[in-house]
């Protein structure tokens, strides 16, 4: 016996279904219900034959050995220019990284970089409830340009570490993109921001107030990982939140 | 022995050529304007391929590079921004589900695809007909991956309402439950 709600349910992911894009636990709701639905079960084949319809509408694929050879042939021609930009471009590229590092050691320090990301993991992080959960729809609408592909980018899980949320965090005059992960009572959280106030400092305080916080500049950005000093999440979690978030700010700034 | 970025390039990019072909007849229309924009897409993939991070998908990224070259050329040509007001033309799928009515044919689909807004048919073109899966069409368009999946969701139901609508045209209704009935 099937219900109306659950054909509404299975028709919403009958096109996932057939492009194999579900989870297993929801795949097998569907096929369980197929297996006891005609309706459905008719819907599912009228569907793929659209979609066979739709596919075979367009044709065979086009021959592209000519247009390969084309393309190769076109590479071939550029390379020598690209090889002459090379080797002017080192010398070029050379007194760019002398001139580049320069100014990079005359910016202002950022002294308080460390103590604000800690501060703030404590003021908001920390204050999330305990069976806080993520919602796509609340991060996406939390976040603002140009952070809002970040929940794409940052993992939803780390090893036991779930995303509960993602949102943009104004603090102390600081904008962070800030994603809070959590695994049972220890939250964890990444900070994204610009590097507006200068460059990392060398040194800080190992520790605050029973946090540590890692920080990475990749220029135009500063990156934290803000972790509890005495049940810190394992390296890989830590490496693996700090990449992707470091991956993301980078593709920003090309 | 390390290999030469050319080489990478024949490795990793120039087994995409025929998809890609095939993705940009269905955009540009004639076969010469499809190869102008693979060509083009190539050649730009190849300039900028030391940002290519090896192990990541070069597909998706291929697919991007084209619909970006393809968009900004619809741009220029036409002058003016391209706008379409996806909150409008998404409402009317998301009020009910349209069950998909047995009368169907290759032209009335091909009819129904074809009328879609283009970000929608963008979406179904890279999943439904091309076969990238959501987080590739996601990298490919440079849209969250859940835009991609609304689009698509939108797209698909708009296809079958237009279905829906053609079938009942010619006097062939569909129940709830998607059972055929002569009206």
């Amino acid at each position: 016996m099937t219900t109306n709600a659950e054909c509404r349910n299975v028709r919403e992911l009958m096109d996932s279904y057939i492009g194999g894009e579900l989870t297993v636990e929801s795949n097998h709701e569907v096929l369980r219900h197929l297996e006891r639905c005609d309706a459905c079960r008719s819907e599912l084949a009228r569907r793929e034959r659209t979609r066979a319809l739709l596919i075979g509408s367009f044709g065979d694929a086009p021959d592209a050995a000519v247009l390969e050879a084309r393309i190769g042939e076109a590479i071939d021609r550029e390379q020598p220019m690209w090889k002459r930009v090379m080797r002017y471009g080192g010398i070029a590229a050379a007194l760019a990284i002398v001139i580049g590092a320069a100014l990079w050691l005359s910016r202002p320090v950022d002294a308080a970089a460390y103590v604000d990301s800690v501060d703030n993991h404590i003021a908001c992080a920390l204050a999330f409830p305990p069976d806080a959960a993520y919602d796509a729809r609340r991060a996406e609408e939390s976040l603002a340009a140009p952070y809002t592909g970040i929940i794409n980018a940052a993992p939803h899980q780390s090893g036991d570490y779930a995303l509960i949320d993602a949102h943009m965090c104004p603090y102390n005059g600081r904008d962070y993109a800030h994603l809070v992960y959590r695994r049972g009572e220890h939250t964890v959280s990444v900070f994204a921001e610009t590097a507006a106030r200068g460059r990392l400092p060398s040194t800080h305080e190992p520790e605050r107030k029973g946090f540590v916080s890692t920080g990475v500049s990749t220029g135009g950005h500063q990156v934290f990982v803000v972790a509890e000093g005495a049940a810190p999440p394992p390296q890989p979690v830590l490496d693996d939140l700090m990449s992707a978030t470091l991956a993301f700010v980078r593709r920003l700034e090309r | 022995m390390a290999r030469t970025a050319r080489e990478q390039f024949t490795d990793e990019a120039m087994p995409h050529v025929r998809a890609l072909l095939r993705t940009a007849s269905r955009l540009c229309g004639t076969r010469e304007a499809a190869e102008d924009l693979v060509q083009d897409t190539f050649l730009q993939a190849w300039r900028s391929f030391h940002r290519f991070e090896p192990g990541t998908n070069c597909r998706a990224w291929l697919y991007k590079i084209m619909l970006f070259s393809h968009s900004r050329s619809r741009r220029d040509q036409s002058r003016r921004p391209f706008q379409v007001d996806l909150d409008a033309a998404g409402e009317k799928a998301l009020l009910f589900e349209p069950p998909t009515p047995d009368a169907i044919t290759a032209a009335s689909v091909r009819a129904a695809f074809d009328a879609l807004p283009e970000p929608f048919r963008l979406a179904v073109l890279l999943v439904d007909v091309e076969g990238l899966t959501y987080r590739e069409a996601a990298d490919a368009l440079d849209a969250p991956i859940g835009t991609v999946m609304s689009r698509l969701n939108r797209g698909r139901r708009l296809m079958r309402l237009a279905l829906v609508e053609e079938a009942a045209a010619y006097g062939i209704g569909v129940s709830a439950q998607g059972e055929r009935k002569r009206q």
